[in-house]
This record gives C-alpha cells, sequence and structure tokens, in this order.
C-alpha cells in the first residue's frame, strides 16, 4: 500500500507553520473496510489549513470515502483516529458536518438538470437558512454574490439558466458555490476529472486554489495520476495519494 | 414562504420536456383512474339488470275456481314482463334450456303446469304451495346468478303477495259464514239454557214433592205395622172372646142349676130359722136363771174371803209361839213345820180376791148371756122371715140364669164369628205393612233420583251458559269483515311481514358504498407512483448540515403537493363525473387530504428506513395487506382470523371507516378515531423519518455504491 502522504509533512509543515493553525486534518491510521475488502487507508495524515490538498487515487480506489469521512459524513473504521478541524471523528460528526462542505460527489449533490441555476441556488440557500426565514426568488444579483468568490473572473452564468444548459466547468463551479454557501472552514471536492477536458480542468483548479485565499481549506480529489504535474499551480499543493486493491498502481511522482 | 415550506427544486425538475410533465400527469392521474374509474364501472351494476336477458316459460295450464277460470300464470309472467326488473324473454321450454345453456339467457324462469292449480289449491280440500322454477348456470356468470337470486327473491316476494292475497280471500269468506254460525249457535245456546232453567226448577220441585211422599210412605209403613199388630191383638182377643162367651155359657147354666139349690137351701132355711127362734126363747130364759145363780155364789165367796183372813192372823201367833219355843220343846219344832206347810197350803188373800173378781166377771157374762140369747131369739125371728125371701128370690135367680146361659150361647157362637173375621183382618193389614214399606223404599228411591235430576238440570243450564258465552266470544273473535277490510285482511295474511328498513345513513348505490374503499386504495396506490418519480430524502439536502426535519420535509412537502392535486382531481372527477354526493364535501376532502398525507409519510418512512428496495417491497406488501384486511368490500368480522387481527394496526382500515362517515353521514367517534390515527400515522412517520434523516447525512458504503437499486 502506497502512503506517500507519509513523506510530505516536511513541505506542508513548512507551508501552514506560520500561520500558527493547528492542521485541518490530522490522522493515524485512518482506514475503511465494507464488505468487499479494504476501501482506503491505513493513513497518517496531517494536512494544512487553509491550502489546497489534491487527493489521487484511481477509480475505486476510495477517493470519495476517504473525502467524504474527512467531511464526517462517512465513519472510517473503529481504531482510527481521526481529528478534522479540531474536532475528534466520528464522535463530533455533527460539527464537522456544519463547517466541512462537500461537492461534486455522484449521487449525493448531483444536480438536476431540468432546474434553473436560481432555483437551484434558492432550495440551498432555504435548507441552510432557519426553517421560519423567507427563502426569496434568487436573482442575478444575489447569485452574484455568492458566486463570484467561486466562480473568479469567468462570467457568471444566468440565474435562469437550467443546470444542463451549463457547461461541464460552469457545473462542477455551481457545485462548489452550493457547497461554499454553508461558508465551510473545509470543502471537499470530488472527481475534478467530471470536467474532462484539462483546460477547462485547469480553470477550475485556480477556482479552488483561489477559494483556499480566504483561509478555506480545500481537498479535492482526482484521478489522473499527473495532474499536480501537468497543471499550473500557484502554490504547490499538498498531495496525497491513494491506492488499494488488487488493481493498485503505484502513482508517478 | 418559509424556507421549510418551500418544495426546492423536486418538482422543477419536471418542467422542462414532456415526459417529466407526462410523469407529474401520471402521478395525479394514477389515483383518478385506479378510484375513479373503478368506481364508475361499479356504480350502478343493479340499476341495469333489465339488460340482463332472463327466459320466461310459461307452462301453466290454469285451473277453474268456483266456476270461474283461473290463469295465475299468465298473471305472474306478465306482472314480471311489466316490471321490466330484468331482459324477461318469453319463450318456451326448450329454448330456455337451451339458451341457459348456451349463455344467451342468464338463467330461466318457469311457470310450471299445474302452477294455478296450485295457487286454486289454497282454498281447496288438499292446499299446497304453487312453485316457480329457476335454472342458474353459473358458467354464465356467477354475479349475474347472484343477482339473479337477489332479483328472484323480489319476484318471488311479489308473487307471493298477490297469489296469497286470493288465497287468503278465500279462506276470509268462510271465515265469516263461520262467524254468522257461530252467532246462531250462540242463540241456540242462550234457549237451550233458558229451558234447561225451568227444567231445573221443575226437578227441584219433583225432588222436594218426592222427598215428602217418601215421608208420608214411611208413616204409612210404619203405621200399617202397627195396624197389622193390632189386628192380630185383635184375632187373639176374638178368639179369647169366643172361648170366655164358651165358658160363661157353661157358667151360666151351672149358676142356674146353683139359683135352684139355692132356692131349695133357702127354704129350709127359713123353716131352721123359725126352730131356732123358738130354741132361742128358752135359751133366753135359762140365761137368766143362771145369771141369778152366779149373783148368789159371788155373795158366798166374799163372806169366805173374809174369814180366811182371821184364819191366817191366828195361825200366824201360834206358830210365832212355837217358833219361840221350838228350840226347847222338839214337839214344838215338830208341830211348827208341821203348821207352816199348812199355812202355805192356804190360800192366800189375793187368790181369793182373784176368785171373787171371777166371779163378778161370770156374773156380768150370765147376764150378757141372757141378753144377747134375747137378742138371738128375736133375730132368729128375723132370720127366718129373710130366709123366706131369700128362697123365693134364688128361685127368681135360678129363672134369671137360666135366660143368661141361653144368650151366652149366643154370644159364644157370635164370638167366633168375631174371631174367624178378626183372623181375616190380621191377615190383611199384614199384607198392607209389606206394601206401606215397598212404597215407603220406592219413594226414597224417587225422591234421590229426582235429586238428581234437579242436580243435572243445574249443570245443564250452567253448561248452557257456558256454551253460549263460549260461541259469543267464538263468534266475536271472527272478525266481521266489511268487503274493502276482508280485502285488507287478505292482503295482510299473504305478506304478513313487510320489511320497512330505515336507513340511518344510506350510501346511494352500489359505488357510492365502495367509494370509501376505493378513494383509499386508489391514493395508497398513487402514493406509490408519487415515491416512484419523486425522492423520499433529497440527498443533496442530506449534504447540508440542515436537520433531519428540514431533508424529511424537501422530501414530503413536494410530493405532498402531488398528492393534493391528486386528491383534488379524483374527487371533482368523482363528484361532477361519477356522481358521488357526500354527506360533507369539505369533510370529505379534508379527510381524504389527512389520508394522502398519511399514505405519503408512512411510505417516505418505509424508504427511508428500509431503504430504496426494501421500501417499496414493503410498500406493496402494505398494500396488498391492507386490501384484504382494510374491510372495505365485505364486513372485516367475514374475513379470516388474521385479517381480522391486522386490521386495527393498518391506516387503510382507519382510513375507508372515517370516509365512510363523511360520505355516507352520520360522522360520529369513529371518525374522530379514524383522524386521530391518521395524523397519528403522519406525524410518527415524518418524525422516523427525521429521525432517519439524521442519521443518513452520513454515508455508507452501501448507500454511497449499492449494490442493488431499483
Amino acid at each position: 500500500m502506497n502512503t506517500d502522504a507519509r513523506h510530505l509533512p516536511d513541505t506542508t509543515t513548512v507551508a501552514s507553520a506560520p500561520r500558527e493553525v493547528p492542521p485541518a486534518v490530522r490522522a493515524t491510521g485512518l482506514a475503511l473496510h465494507g464488505s468487499r475488502g479494504a476501501v482506503y487507508g491505513p493513513l497518517d495524515l496531517e494536512l494544512p489549513s487553509g491550502g489546497l490538498v489534491v487527493v489521487q487515487g484511481p477509480q475505486g480506489g476510495g477517493r470519495s470515502s476517504l473525502l467524504l469521512t474527512l467531511a464526517g459524513r462517512m465513519v472510517p473504521d473503529a481504531g482510527s483516529q481521526l481529528e478534522v478541524l479540531g474536532e475528534p471523528l466520528p464522535r463530533r460528526r455533527r460539527a464537522v458536518q456544519r463547517r466541512a462542505a462537500v461537492a461534486g460527489f455522484a449521487g449525493i449533490d448531483d444536480l438536476d438538470g431540468s432546474v434553473s441555476v436560481g432555483a437551484t441556488v434558492r432550495e440551498r440557500l432555504a435548507w441552510l437558512r432557519p426553517w421560519w426565514a423567507r427563502s426569496p426568488r434568487v436573482d442575478q444579483a444575489a447569485f452574484g454574490q455568492l458566486a463570484a468568490p467561486v466562480f473568479g473572473p469567468r462570467p457568471l452564468p444566468q440565474v435562469q439558466t437550467l443546470v444542463w444548459d451549463l457547461d461541464e466547468v460552469d457545473a462542477m463551479l455551481l457545485r462548489v458555490t452550493l457547497a461554499m454557501a454553508q461558508a465551510p472552514d473545509l470543502l471537499l471536492v470530488d472527481d475534478v476529472d467530471q470536467v474532462h477536458d484539462s483546460t477547462r480542468r485547469q480553470t477550475v483548479w485556480s477556482c479552488l486554489e483561489a477559494l483556499t485565499t480566504s483561509g478555506t481549506t480545500v481537498v479535492a480529489a482526482v484521478a489522473s495520476l499527473d495532474e499536480l504535474a501537468r497543471m499550473q499551480w500557484m502554490s504547490p499543493p499538498t498531495r496525497v495519494a491513494l491506492s488499494s486493491g488488487p488493481h493498485a498502481v503505484p502513482a508517478a511522482a | 414562504m418559509t424556507s421549510l415550506t418551500s418544495t426546492g427544486t423536486e418538482l422543477r425538475r419536471f418542467r422542462h420536456g414532456l415526459l417529466p410533465k407526462l410523469a407529474i400527469a401520471a402521478m395525479v392521474l394514477v389515483p383518478l383512474l385506479y378510484g375513479a374509474l373503478y368506481l364508475w364501472a361499479f356504480w350502478d351494476p343493479t340499476g341495469h339488470l333489465d339488460r340482463l336477458p332472463v327466459a320466461l316459460v310459461n307452462s301453466d295450464t290454469g285451473a277453474v275456481r268456483d266456476g270461474a277460470p283461473v290463469h295465475a300464470g299468465d298473471e305472474v309472467t306478465t306482472a314480471l314482463v311489466d316490471s321490466k326488473a330484468l331482459k324477461w324473454v318469453r319463450t318456451d321450454a326448450e329454448d330456455a334450456a337451451s339458451g341457459v345453456r348456451d349463455g344467451r339467457y342468464y338463467f330461466a324462469l318457469t311457470v310450471p303446469a299445474d302452477f294455478s292449480a296450485s295457487v286454486v289449491s289454497a282454498g281447496g280440500s288438499e292446499p299446497h304451495p304453487a312453485q316457480l322454477q329457476v335454472t342458474y348456470d353459473d358458467t354464465n356468470s356467477f354475479l349475474a346468478t347472484t343477482l339473479g337470486r337477489s332479483a328472484m327473491a323480489q319476484v318471488s316476494d311479489a308473487v307471493r303477495a298477490t297469489i296469497g292475497q286470493q288465497a287468503a280471500d278465500q279462506v276470509l269468506v268462510g271465515l265469516g259464514s263461520a262467524r254468522d254460525g257461530f252467532a246462531r249457535a250462540s242463540d241456540g245456546a242462550l234457549t237451550l239454557q233458558a229451558a234447561a232453567g225451568t227444567l231445573s226448577s221443575g226437578a227441584h220441585q219433583v225432588a222436594s214433592g218426592a222427598d215428602a211422599a217418601a215421608g208420608g210412605a214411611a208413616s204409612l209403613a210404619s203405621g200399617s205395622a202397627a195396624a197389622a199388630s193390632g189386628s192380630a191383638t185383635l184375632d187373639k182377643g176374638a178368639h179369647a172372646l169366643a172361648d170366655g162367651t164358651s165358658t160363661l155359657a157353661t157358667g151360666a147354666q151351672a149358676t142356674a142349676s146353683g139359683a135352684r139349690t139355692l132356692a131349695d137351701g133357702a127354704a129350709r132355711l127359713a123353716d131352721g130359722s123359725t126352730t131356732a127362734a123358738t130354741s132361742a126363747t128358752a135359751l133366753a130364759t135359762g140365761a137368766a136363771q143362771v145369771s141369778a145363780g152366779v149373783t148368789s155364789a159371788v155373795g158366798q165367796v166374799s163372806a169366805l174371803a173374809t174369814q180366811l183372813g182371821d184364819l191366817s192372823g191366828g195361825l200366824t201367833s201360834v206358830m210365832t209361839y212355837l217358833a219361840a219355843r221350838a228350840p226347847v220343846d222338839p214337839t214344838a219344832a215338830a208341830l211348827l213345820s208341821g203348821m207352816q206347810k199348812d199355812a202355805a197350803a192356804l190360800p192366800s188373800a189375793s187368790q181369793l180376791t182373784q176368785t171373787t173378781e171371777q166371779l163378778s166377771q161370770l156374773q156380768a157374762g150370765a147376764t150378757k148371756v141372757a141378753g144377747g140369747a134375747a137378742q138371738l131369739s128375736s133375730g132368729l125371728g128375723t132370720l127366718s122371715t129373710s130366709a123366706s125371701q131369700l128362697s123365693s128370690g134364688a128361685a127368681a135367680l135360678a129363672g134369671g140364669t137360666a135366660q143368661v146361659s141361653g144368650g151366652a150361647v149366643s154370644a159364644a157362637a157370635g164370638a167366633h164369628d168375631l174371631a174367624a173375621g178378626a183372623d181375616q183382618l190380621a191377615a190383611g193389614t199384614a199384607t198392607l205393612a209389606t206394601g206401606a214399606t215397598t212404597l215407603a223404599g220406592g219413594t226414597s228411591t224417587l225422591a234421590s233420583g229426582a235429586s238428581r235430576v234437579a242436580a243435572g238440570s243445574d249443570q245443564l243450564g250452567a253448561g248452557s251458559a257456558t256454551l253460549a258465552d263460549a260461541l259469543h266470544s267464538g263468534a266475536s273473535s271472527i272478525p266481521a269483515d266489511d268487503p274493502g277490510t276482508q280485502t285488507a285482511r287478505a292482503a295482510t295474511l299473504s305478506t304478513p311481514v313487510r320489511l320497512a328498513s330505515t336507513d340511518v345513513h344510506a350510501a346511494a348505490g352500489f359505488g357510492e358504498g365502495f367509494a370509501p374503499f376505493f378513494i383509499p386504495l386508489a391514493l395508497f396506490v398513487g402514493s406509490l407512483i408519487t415515491w416512484l418519480l419523486l425522492r423520499p430524502l433529497p440527498s443533496r439536502a442530506l449534504a447540508t448540515p440542515a436537520s433531519g426535519w428540514r431533508a424529511t420535509f424537501a422530501g414530503f412537502l413536494p410530493a405532498m403537493v402531488i398528492g393534493v392535486a391528486q386528491v383534488a382531481v379524483m374527487l371533482a372527477v368523482i363528484h361532477w363525473g361519477v356522481g358521488l354526493q357526500p354527506a360533507s364535501a369539505v369533510g370529505t376532502v379534508a379527510f381524504t387530504l389527512l389520508v394522502v398525507a398519511a399514505f405519503l409519510a408512512l411510505q417516505q418512512m418505509l424508504v427511508a428506513v428500509l431503504g430504496p428496495a426494501g421500501g417499496k417491497v414493503a410498500v406493496l406488501a402494505l398494500l396488498m395487506l391492507q386490501l384484504a384486511s382494510s374491510g372495505g368490500t365485505y364486513p372485516v368480522q367475514t374475513t379470516p382470523a388474521f385479517f381480522q387481527a391486522v386490521h386495527p394496526w393498518l391506516p387503510m382500515s382507519y382510513a375507508v371507516g372515517g370516509l365512510r362517515e363523511v360520505i355516507t353521514g352520520g360522522a360520529d367517534g369513529r371518525l374522530l378515531v379514524a383522524v386521530l390515527v391518521l395524523v397519528g400515522v403522519l406525524v410518527g412517520s415524518l418524525a422516523i423519518t427525521a429521525w432517519r434523516a439524521g442519521r443518513m447525512r452520513t454515508w455508507t458504503l452501501s448507500r454511497l455504491h449499492p449494490v442493488l437499486s431499483i
């Protein structure tokens, strides 16, 4: 089992040291086994706060499960020691669920293609508000206020645009926007590969890297082995490589 | 709209494109198809029985009653065809049989050949019921047979009423005649009673007369007996008399002879008396001489007595001297003793006295004898005279006595005659006594017999009174009907029980009765369809930190919108299209909404707890279970024990029960219970779903990568 993360603490420690913030994630012997065998781990992790972490692993390598575990939305094996945002997991799941948001997970935050962008955003905002609060229609301005930090320089889609009319990048960024609506300290983005085109994926990475500047820790998962090398980064992200199961392929450095 | 009630994007995703819109339409219309179509089809199956072809065969040959022909079969078939209850087809037996077999007729009704005869028999001597024959064939349609049976029950009732009325009418006419007869019999009994009274009083008189006669006869008997004994005595007396008179005759003869003897004696007496009287005179002379001698003897004796006293004194003085010399001179002594003896032998003075006296008495006596002899002499003279008279009298007596003797002989003869007559009398009176005794016994028997006759007459009177009363009450028990009343009574007798049912809450028809079952059933299926297309718990909601309640409502509210649409469409069509008229429109709509909310929440809960696959299986299983046990068709008490046991635990049971009350009317405690149960199902299901949603914010591998997905 390849656990390259063990050799990276130096980098992360160096990167996060000036801020003097506890690591976003600290894990020892983090592992998950299902009925069909090992899903991921065991892992020892110490991910810095406020940075971008790229989790790299093959299809079926347990990336989604690891990210959900870190988001407090999946329970690892008993014996795993995990602390996220200073909260021990899985005991303090509820607190971590409030502070950690998820985006891009297939089967979890899929968008309905026939619904407009505005309605999708309005729905998410309604869920996040107190139940008695009014939930007004989301107009372009309100959407812009919410989406601009995510989309960055990229032009925002119109709120009346239907989701199936969005391109892959906008759809991905819309899911990130929805996740960011709960103002998380930790953002977990799965399957950046759903933006198939590498040039467009560069846009997504840039946007994600931009989110970290506001202090949000972003953990994103990607399948491509050479993603770190092929993309341009403002600062090199922390890399966690996963491989498990009989088809495990060592990640190329 | 608050954040809670926002339905989010769950329904918006059906807005674009034809298929999603069709899906929404399908969700909304499925309950309508299920409920309204079914209701429509079954709305009034019994209302169109007049389209059911049924063979009608009239084989009745008719009959005759009171000289008039009767064709009851024609009446019945005409009435049936006119009723148009079924599509009656008049045909013959052959066609009917083949038609029932090949399905041209659902069943066949045959009026048998003896139908009229049987009808007429009600008033005859061998009454027997008339029969109608029905031939069914379940191959044609079991339900048609069932419907036919109920239709035939009505036909049978109608025919029974008509035919029965005729039969009862006949019986009632006979009863009227019986009443008249009873009245006449009652009058006759009264007459009989009066006659019995008269008879009774006569019998009583006879009885008392017989009693008196019996008494008289008894007296006669005892009198006759006395007479008989008296006659016997008389007889004996007569015999004694005869004997006595015979003796008298004999005695009289003896007397006559004695009287003659007497007369002879008296004559001799008179002679003797004359002689005696002469002698007595001599006697009196001698007696007077005796008396004078006695008187001289008395004087001599008295002088002797005085001399004797002087002698006695001289003796005494001699003896005193001798006594004084006696001791000295023995001679003196011896002289003395001798002298004493001589003294003693001398008579004493007293003796002398006594003798004197006796001599006196003798003197007196002699005097008397002298007097007596004188008297005797005179008396004998008298006697002599008298004896002469006696002699003549005795002679007369003898003559008279002889006459007596002759009369006594005649008397003896008469006494004998008397004795013979007395014998005859005694015999006759004995016969009389016997006859009188027999008479007394006979009259006693007559008296007791007359008493029994009197008692019997009394009983006859009482019995006649009872008979009269009973006949009267019997006559009054038989109704005195005028023709109109008689017709009404015949109708009542022929149909004594008429069912006057009161529907507390009546369902308008078959369909309305089934609506409370079909509506919840359709809504349950509608909910199932709804949850096939909508997500019970939107995963995007679970991805947010929103509470389980929020995620639950995010799933429930869009489905409830569909549910409201389902209820609106279905109830609108059922009301305006099919024609259901619920007792309470508001209640029906509100309760139906509660039903759909409860069903949606229940199914959402099942899917949330058991997962998409297990939940749907559970919902289908629950549907089948509720279908069988909700009691919507047949009362649940008629179902097996298992369904009765699960009945109170399934929400559709309460949905059916509650809808019955709001549709048919008569809301009571059961409606309240239904509402409470359904609200409980709704709230409980939502609570469980919310709890489950809170747990579902943490994914599992199986949820992330389901092994099986439906």
